[in-house]
């Protein structure tokens, strides 16, 4: 200690007064507008302590007591600034009492010293609650001029906190989130020039140690506590409150300042133990609704693990050392009877409730022999999907079925003899090329395409036609669908207005040139995330494909501001982990997931992954590939990312602590800060979903190609891999699946291809009663599965069928709804219909909600949710509108007329023909018979519109 | 000639039931592992694919059979209609106490307004109504009120939503989608569930509000009215006589051919059962919608024969549609008054600016045929099983907004009603502050509303859950407690 003796300062005070009363938090701390005092502050001859500024008044009654009862009455407007302090008290150790602090609006506590003190070591500390996060660096202590061994104390702006000390090699700093705003924190720095040493603590505990190499003494000339003061304007200016300053000149150890923060808290030093205190207590209390018998919200007090995580609310009980974010503690101060505990009976005692407390903020000490054990604290990562892609080999059997096939088939013999099970025979020809194109394309092959197949006598013409197939533009048209369902891509915004979202539609393109260019599956997930940085603009589409409220419907409250954002980003969620990974992680949105290993904070992490994304189209810049030109795509606009944070019950008023961008923590992390960029967020995402470190990505999209093909997954649930989702039936089929993706190049083709050339696929789909006494879903694929077509191959085929499909591809979606302007968009289906309507349905204007007015019937999603499968439903308005829409009766006006115009006059020539063109074969001397009648009665059109009806032209066979 | 009773015995289309309807009825997997120990087992719906809507026993003790919910769309004014505030009158001009009431949904706020209509005693039980609506008024003793709604959303779209699904998000099913998935329907001639647009067109969030959501089509509501009946119910006029039973008949044989060569396959059955539903249900919804049966005092007691107001003669004639449905058994009927926004308050409840004259304009289409219709049902004994729901998004603000004469939207507090089955009245239940601001007295969410529709049914609200994308859901989220003062 250099400089000892009588110290004056004189303190210019341009703040407020602002009461710090931890026990009640900072939302009952009230607050005084600010105003330009000066005082006048005595010294002391302590040796060590150099400094010390505290804002109480004495004897005012109010200092340490909740605030929560005062408000508006406050006796700090009478104590006043001047008359009470600050003062310097001559104090044996830094104890502080909690009372008032000083605001600093936008102003600052300048310090001049008589003179300037010189050490080797020091300690400054202090509490500081923040208002906000500072724009920029902002000074908790700042000396006035920045030279040598002068010190900078400082708060960045993503919360990281900085001991700057002029002369030194480096500035550390703690990284983010050290303080975060509207809380009182206890902050110390230490710095010793012998050792190098230097720590910063927060709330008694370190959270930065590090060793300098190149050291200087450390001076404390005039300096300024809430701003920086150099020249005329204060810069660096601190946004909050502060009190108890210290400047100690040594470097204390952690021990002391540990006590200075438990001291200010009022928290006993003696050890509470957690055996003979604060168990009897919980047991007493709560066990009886959280314990060993039962355990509401998912909570068990007596086991160590489910207090530190939290129940379902994702609410961590205790937070060890801060008692103040403890959820146990809230709950049994609750004020509110619906929230405090224990509901029934008297609320515990204040002796009660400190005790706990103070347990807590010792850092709630609970030794491992009674940690005790629960297995539904901490769900499982056991679970299958979670694991790496395993690399089976397909099992050997001497069976031609598995002969003859591929690895596919292996897998499946094995899962039918397991089953006592045997396999179909092959279905004909005429069967196989029917179910291949409404398959594949979703139209029906056309009788000339037939005669080709039925003729074609190579050993390979199966594969031929099968690669010929998905060389087809029309196979990347029917299977986008698919992918369309997943997102709830929809070309209008959704909610009340819907109004049209005109430019979502190059997504829609970009999804079926890629399936159709085979685009490897890693780089389609990864555009899709961060299009924008790869050069493909269009694919972000994905991002922003769900529903969204337009700016004009959200309320101008903050509360609706905040809850819109919040729901658009969980769309945001909702797509990628569901769409691409095959996870439920918007169930944990507003508590811990009670299924999977997923906590709350697990889903502000992935959340805050996308917070830089907004709804809203952005320009196509020139150079991907696209059908038809586009110059904008509704695709998101990229910014800033704004700070997330984990929000109590998913309620966006109550904000918990800030988090970073990350994944699931399952899987581990991305390494990212609070503070990295747009861009960067969602390229470390799109990168890890591809990565081998992620065993989903792979999974979940040979599993939809499966479903597709087979009516079913092998996981039956296909956006949830989870622990309540359906196991695989066959698991390592569909990790050989999975391999066979990755090994090939990503190639969704080559996994189609796999499946559609083997003998199980190529079963008949005739029902056998003894396999469906067994098995009567087909579960274990002993048949093909037939089924009804979706909507979209309906309308398609029969569009085909009467021979007027436009097959132009791409650009602007059709509209089967007639023109309407109003700001409400009102949505009355077309009566009349022409050539513009006749393209494929992949190209129709997708309108949130409303469906298609005569094939919407036929479980046409609606775009409001996800719709990884469709339901398969048949009810009367199904029949209505084939039977009597002018939509049906026009095509079959067409259809007629194709066929007298290839078959002439001649009516069983024209019979032969429709049958052809609509079942893929000629009628049966039956069907025949009743079909002539028909058509000399009534005329051709009707046994057309017959034929438009048939169970057989609506079945995959 | 194949006979559907042959091949659907009931072990066989409970086997079916998954496979038909895709992943509806997961609740044996979700089982598994005992991974829902302690929450209550899910009902297992079985739905025979080719008579999916076929009546199902309720599960527990139902007080009504039928539901008919009449939804006021665009935000009923409580202020003004069914919550008396005397507080109002004598605070009339006065700033709002709480400073959170300055700005909402449309943004600044003007000072605290009377109700637009005097309040005076109604009923035997001298319940205080307004003006506004006499006839319902005069109904009091039949109401229960229920005046602590509250809702998580103050948008029209989103509020109607949660109204009609309990979520505020699209794309989740409607509450008589649920219900026709847990009962189905007695009458299989007529649709299950229909939904009743106003004759200015479909309410704000249109579709949701009877969606089917992720459940299968065949549980969304049919939507018609009087003046715009089932599309595609009937053939085009120009069809020859005699045609469209012959290509109904040679669609029968050609699926006849087809279903030989897949015998039992439910689904094909159900496709060919549907056509004969579809048959029956064009004499069944034609005789349903035909007014003209209807005596000329019921037609003057609805006012369906007002000449100077059509819309109100419109929305008239759907309450006897309403009526006539219920009469056959239709499992639930939405009745709505009030259209899509075209205007701030043209088409519907929605009165930001001049609340006064546009609650005029409404009220006079809504009171009367609305009142004749509950006079109706319960004059003919309907109302023992049949529970009304009188329901709207929200409510609004006890001040005016800013430089308006109207009232902003209001999630904290709004008056919804219930009368009939099982219903206890003359009852008002819950209540808002002394201003109406904010429901502070049994405070009701969406979700206890929901959930008490769904007991008076039989049905116990948590047992009521389809497996989708993860999560078991159901009409009433993670919440809800039946409201058991309102039930008799």
């Amino acid at each position: 200690m250099k400089s000892g003796g009588l110290l004056l300062l004189v303190v210019s005070l341009l703040a407020s007064v602002a009461h710090r009363t931890h026990g009640a938090g900072p939302r009952t701390g009230t607050e005084r507008a600010a105003s330009d005092e000066t005082a006048v502050v005595h010294s002391h001859t302590r040796p060590a302590l150099l400094l010390e500024l505290t804002f109480d008044a004495p004897s005012n009654g109010v200092g340490g007591t909740p605030a929560g009862g005062k408000r508006g009455t406050d006796p700090v407007q009478s104590t006043g600034i001047v008359a009470h302090g600050p003062v310097v008290r001559d104090v044996p150790s830094a104890t502080a009492r909690l009372g008032r602090a000083v605001r600093l609006s936008g102003g600052h506590l300048a310090l001049t010293p008589e003179r300037t003190a010189t050490c080797d070591a020091f300690t400054i500390e202090l509490w500081v609650r923040l208002d906000r996060r500072p724009p920029g660096i902002a000074a908790l202590y700042a000396a006035d001029q920045w030279a040598s061994g002068a010190v900078h104390f400082n708060v960045k702006p993503n919360g990281a906190v900085e001991l700057a000390i002029n002369g030194t090699d480096r500035y550390p700093n703690t990284g983010p989130d050290v303080l975060e705003t509207g809380r009182w924190v206890h902050l110390a720095g230490t710095y010793d020039r012998r050792t190098g040493r230097l720590c910063i603590y927060r709330n008694g505990r370190a959270v930065l140690q590090t060793q300098l190499t190149r050291t200087v003494a450390v001076r404390f000339p005039s300096a300024t506590i809430g701003a920086w003061r150099t020249g005329t304007q204060p810069r660096r200016v601190l946004l909050g409150s502060i009190d108890d300053v210290r400047i100690h000149t040594t470097a204390l150890p952690a021990g002391a300042i540990r006590r200075h923060y438990l001291e200010a808290r009022g928290v006993p030093l003696e050890p509470i133990d957690y055996a003979s205190r604060i168990r009897p207590l919980l047991e007493r209390s709560c066990y009886r609704c959280h314990g060993p018998a039962e355990q509401q919200a998912g909570l068990r007090l007596d086991v160590r693990d489910s207090v530190f995580r939290g129940g379902e609310s994702g609410e961590p009980a205790v937070v060890p050392y801060d008692s103040e974010s403890s959820e146990l503690v809230r709950r049994i101060t609750a004020r509110d009877p619906a929230d405090r505990m224990p509901p029934e009976g008297p609320p515990l005692s204040s002796a009660q409730i400190t005790l706990v407390r103070h347990w807590i903020d010792q850092g709630a000490v609970w030794p491992d022999e009674l940690a005790g054990k629960w297995p539904r604290s901490r769900p499982s990562s056991n679970h299958w999907a979670f694991q790496p892609l395993a690399e089976p080999k397909p099992p050997l059997a001497d069976a031609s079925f598995v002969r003859g096939g591929n690895a596919i088939d292996a897998f499946i013999f094995r899962g039918l003899t397991r089953a006592g099970l045997a396999p179909s025979p092959p279905a004909d020809r005429r069967t196989l090329i029917r179910r291949l194109f409404l398959d594949v394309h979703g139209l029906p092959p056309s009788p000339e395409q037939i005669g080709r197949f039925l003729d074609d006598a190579r050993p390979d013409a199966w594969i031929r036609l099968v690669d010929e197939v998905l060389a087809s533009p029309r196979y990347g048209e029917r299977w986008a669908s698919h992918w369309l369902d997943v997102i709830r891509y929809g070309d209008t915004h959704g909610f009340e207005v819907n109004t049209p979202r005109p430019n979502a539609w190059p997504y829609r393109d970009y999804v079926i040139l890629s399936l159709n260019e085979d685009k490897p599956f890693n780089r389609f997930v990864q555009e899709q995330i961060a299009g924008d940085q790869l050069g493909v603009d269009a694919a972000t589409g994905f991002l922003v494909a769900a529903p969204a409220l337009l700016p004009g419907q959200i309320g101008k409250d903050e509360a609706s501001q905040r809850q819109a954002r919040s729901d658009a980003l969980d769309e945001i969620l909702v797509t990628v982990s569901e769409g691409l990974m095959g996870i439920t992680l918007h169930c944990a949105r507003c508590h811990n997931h009670k299924f999977d290993p997923f906590t709350q904070k697990d889903y502000y992490r992935f959340v805050a992954l996308f917070a830089g994304v907004q709804y809203g189209e952005r320009p196509i810049r020139p150079g991907g590939a696209s059908y038809a030109p586009a110059t904008r795509i509704f695709g998101g606009t990229f910014h800033a990312p704004e700070p997330t944070f984990r929000l109590y019950r998913g309620d966006p008023m109550q904000r918990r602590e800030r988090v970073a961008p990350d994944i699931p923590s399952l899987f581990g992390s991305l390494g990212l800060e609070s503070t990295t960029p747009d861009p960067q967020r969602r390229l470390a995402l799109a990168e890890w979903l591809v990565s081998s470190n992620n065993p989903l990505t792979a999974r979940v999209i040979v599993n939809r190609i499966w479903q597709h093909h087979f009516g079913q997954g092998i996981v039956r649930t296909p956006s949830d891999f989870g622990k309540l989702g359906a196991r695989p039936t066959h698991p390592e089929l569909l990790d050989y699946l999975a391999g066979e993706l990755i090994r090939n190049g990503w190639s969704l083709k080559h996994v189609h291809r796999l499946i559609l050339t083997s003998n199980t696929y190529r079963q008949s789909s005739r029902p056998r009663p003894q396999a469906l006494a067994v098995d009567r879903e087909a579960r274990w694929l002993w048949r093909f599965p037939p089924r009804r077509l979706d909507m979209e191959p309906i309308r398609d085929s029969m569009l085909a069928v009467s021979g007027v499909l436009d097959s132009r591809m791409g650009g602007p979606g059709f509209s089967v709804f007639k023109p309407n302007d109003n700001y409400v968009r009102v949505y009355e289906p077309l009566e009349t219909w022409g050539p513009d309507q006749w393209r494929r349905m992949i190209y129709v204007h997708r309108v949130r909600m409303e469906r298609d007015g005569v094939f919407g019937e036929f479980d046409c999603p609606d775009a409001g949710q996800p719709a990884p499968q469709r339901a398969r439903s048949t009810t009367a308005l199904q029949a209505l509108n084939l039977l009597n829409s002018s939509f049906v009766h026009q095509q079959a006006e067409l259809f007629a007329a194709r066929i007298r115009n290839e078959a002439g006059a001649d009516a069983d020539r024209q019979l032969d023909r429709a049958f052809l063109l609509a079942f893929g074969r000629v009628p049966t001397d039956t069907e025949r018979t009743a079909a002539r009648r028909v058509l000399n009665t009534f005329g051709l059109p009707a046994v057309c519109r017959a034929l438009f009806n048939a169970n057989e032209f609506l079945f995959l066979p | 000639m194949l006979k559907l009773s042959d091949l659907l015995d009931r072990r066989r289309f409970l086997a079916c039931t998954r496979s038909g309807l895709g992943a509806i009825a997961l609740a044996s997997l979700l089982e598994r592992d005992g991974l829902l120990a302690g929450q209550p087992e899910p009902y297992d719906i079985a739905i025979d694919p080719a008579a999916p809507t076929a009546a199902r026993r309720p599960p527990g003790r139902a007080r009504a059979k039928q539901v008919l919910m009449i939804f006021c769309s665009g935000a009923l004014s409580h202020i003004d209609t069914f919550d008396f505030k005397p507080e109002l009158v004598k605070r009339h001009g006065q700033p709002m106490p709480d400073p959170a009431a300055r700005v909402t949904f449309q943004g600044e706020n003007g000072n605290i307004a009377q109700p637009l209509f005097r309040f005076r005693p109604r009923g035997e039980c001298g319940k205080m109504l307004s003006d506004l609506l006499p006839a319902l008024g005069e109904l009091a003793d039949d109401w229960c009120f229920i005046h602590s709604m509250t809702t998580k959303s103050n948008t029209h779209g989103p509020g109607e939503n949660c109204m009609s699904t309990g979520f505020a998000l699209d794309g989740f099913p409607s509450v008589g989608a649920w219900v026709t998935y847990a009962l189905g329907t007695e009458n299989q001639d007529l649709p299950a569930f229909v939904a009743i647009p106003d004759p200015r067109g479909v309410p704000q969030a249109s579709i949701n509000n009877w969606g089917a959501g992720f459940l299968p089509s065949v549980f969304q509501g049919t939507a018609f009215n009087a003046d715009k009946p089932i599309r595609h119910l009937l053939p085009p006029r120009s069809l020859a006589r005699g045609e469209d039973a012959a290509v109904r008949e040679l669609i029968a044989r050609l699926n006849d051919e087809h279903l030989r060569r897949f015998p039992e396959d439910s689904e094909l059955l159900a496709r060919i059962n549907s056509y004969r539903l579809a048959a029956r249900m064009q004499l069944s919804v034609t005789e349903a919608a035909d007014l003209s049966r209807e005596s000329r005092t019921v037609v003057r007691e609805y006012g369906a024969d007002c000449r100077d107001n059509p819309t109100k003669a419109s929305f008239a004639r759907n309450c006897l549609l309403a009526r006539r449905l219920l009469e056959r058994g239709v499992r639930f009927v939405q009745l709505f008054n009030g259209a899509y926004a075209m205007g701030e308050g043209v088409g519907n409840w929605d009165g930001h600016r001049k609340l006064e004259p546009q609650y005029r304009k409404h009220a006079a289409i809504l009171d009367q045929p609305a009142a004749a219709l509950l006079r109706d049902l319960k004059r003919r004994g309907m109302l023992q099983h049949t529970l009304v729901v009188f329901c709207t998004e929200f409510g609004r603000m006890p001040m005016f907004q800013k430089g308006a004469s109207g009232r902003d939207h209001n999630p904290l507090g709004f008056t919804c009603m219930l009368m009939g089955a099982g219903v206890r009245s003359p009852m008002s239940f819950g209540a808002t502050d002394e201003l109406g601001y904010k429901a502070v007295q049994d405070t009701v969410t969406i979700h206890d509303f929901h959930a008490t529709i769904l007991h008076l049914l039989g049905i116990d609200h948590r047992k009521l859950s389809v497996y989708h994308n993860g999560i078991r859901r159901r009409l009433t989220d993670v919440h809800g407690d039946v409201i058991r003062q309102v039930i008799s």
